[in-house]
């Protein structure tokens, strides 16, 4: 059953076969994770946005059309709920959490470092949801901007749009580290 | 291809010359060897899309929620939708999270039935007379102005 593909074990799943979705769950779950921590920036909202995602796939599996690459649907999922999410939950910024002190010899080249990836990250998390999924999408999952369209539901004209304008909003932030 | 537009490559692809259209990629490349602001802007969009990938994938997954999720899987699940309905639903709609608009669509659905409950409960409605220029309207030799204009006696006087 391991070698299956996802659209095989989607067709196993919709006859109510739990092992095929333990290993296509397993399969996405970390992938899915990491998209929707990125996008939320917390591990908490992440988890049980992934874990509705795949429970939703479980569900209605009987209701699913192969018309498109089941990681592509099943990212929609995630992504739609991460936006939802959104809009009813202001974010919590990355590195809210403090970290302890560094005891190493080169403390203030290290602490620039750390200013630096903090700066960046808070730009990142400062950019509107739509723009910050289409980022994460870019830059972390490597999707085509044909194919982060299809997962957040919008045309390429539209994901160009979004990329667009986060690129320039994150390269006026982070202009001192351009150059 | 001109420093505009090229400007507009980077912000739509990023500086990944994978990702550009293949009609673009040979004129952007020209551009580059030729222009010192094309590529100043060049270097400044790959040291763009370094950053925000090293800050993506930099951050970890926590093993914890992972794990969390691992385990969840290993729980007994809850039933499946059957049946007609689920098979006739759209797997699209799947995608659709409702539950933030449900107070609004049952609101609607409430004035709904509260407009049609009144027109029940009152069928003998006096009827308004139509205004002068509807009634103008309807004379056999009405065009089409004079749904809209009311009719003046002078201009409109036919012996």
């Amino acid at each position: 059953m391991e070698a299956a593909s996802d659209e095989e074990l989607m067709f196993r799943i919709a006859r109510g076969d739990e092992p095929a979705f333990r290993v296509l769950a397993g399969r996405h779950l970390p992938r899915a994770l990491g998209l929707a921590r990125r996008v939320m920036g917390n591990d908490a909202d992440a988890e049980e946005i992934v874990q509705e995602a795949l429970l939703r796939v479980w569900i209605n599996a009987a209701r699913w059309r192969p018309s498109a690459a089941f990681r592509t649907w099943l990212y929609r999922i995630v992504v739609n709920l991460c936006l939802n999410r959104k809009r009813r939950a202001p974010f919590a910024a990355l590195e809210e959490a403090g970290e302890p002190a560094d005891t190493s010899p080169d403390v203030l080249a290290t602490a620039e470092r750390r200013e630096a990836e903090r700066l960046i990250a808070e730009a990142i998390a400062a950019l509107p949801a739509r723009q910050r999924a289409a980022i994460v999408l870019t830059y972390f999952e490597g999707h085509s901007n044909a194919d982060s369209a299809a997962i957040l539901g919008m045309s390429v004209s539209g994901i160009e749009t979004l990329l667009v304008r986060a690129r320039r909003k994150l390269r006026k932030t982070l202009g001192p580290f351009l150059d | 291809m001109n420093i505009a537009a090229f400007h507009r490559l980077l912000d739509v692809h990023g500086a990944d010359r994978s990702r550009w259209p293949a009609d673009c990629r040979d004129g952007a490349e020209r551009l580059i060897a030729a222009d010192p602001a094309a590529a100043a802007a060049f270097a400044r969009a790959q040291a763009l899309d370094a950053l925000i990938a090293r800050q993506l994938r930099g951050e970890k997954i926590s093993d914890a929620a992972a794990a969390r999720l691992a385990s969840m899987l290993d729980r007994p699940l809850p039933a499946q939708h059957r049946g007609l309905l689920a098979r006739w639903w759209p797997s699209e709609l799947l995608e659709v999270d409702l539950s933030p608009a449900w107070p609004r669509i049952a609101a609607l659905a409430a004035v709904c039935l509260l407009g049609f409950a009144i027109g029940l409960a009152n069928p003998d409605m006096t009827v308004t007379p139509p205004p002068r220029f509807m009634l103008a309207s309807a004379s056999p030799d009405s065009d089409l102005s004079s749904l809209v204009f009311e009719r003046d006696g002078l201009s409109e006087f036919r012996p």
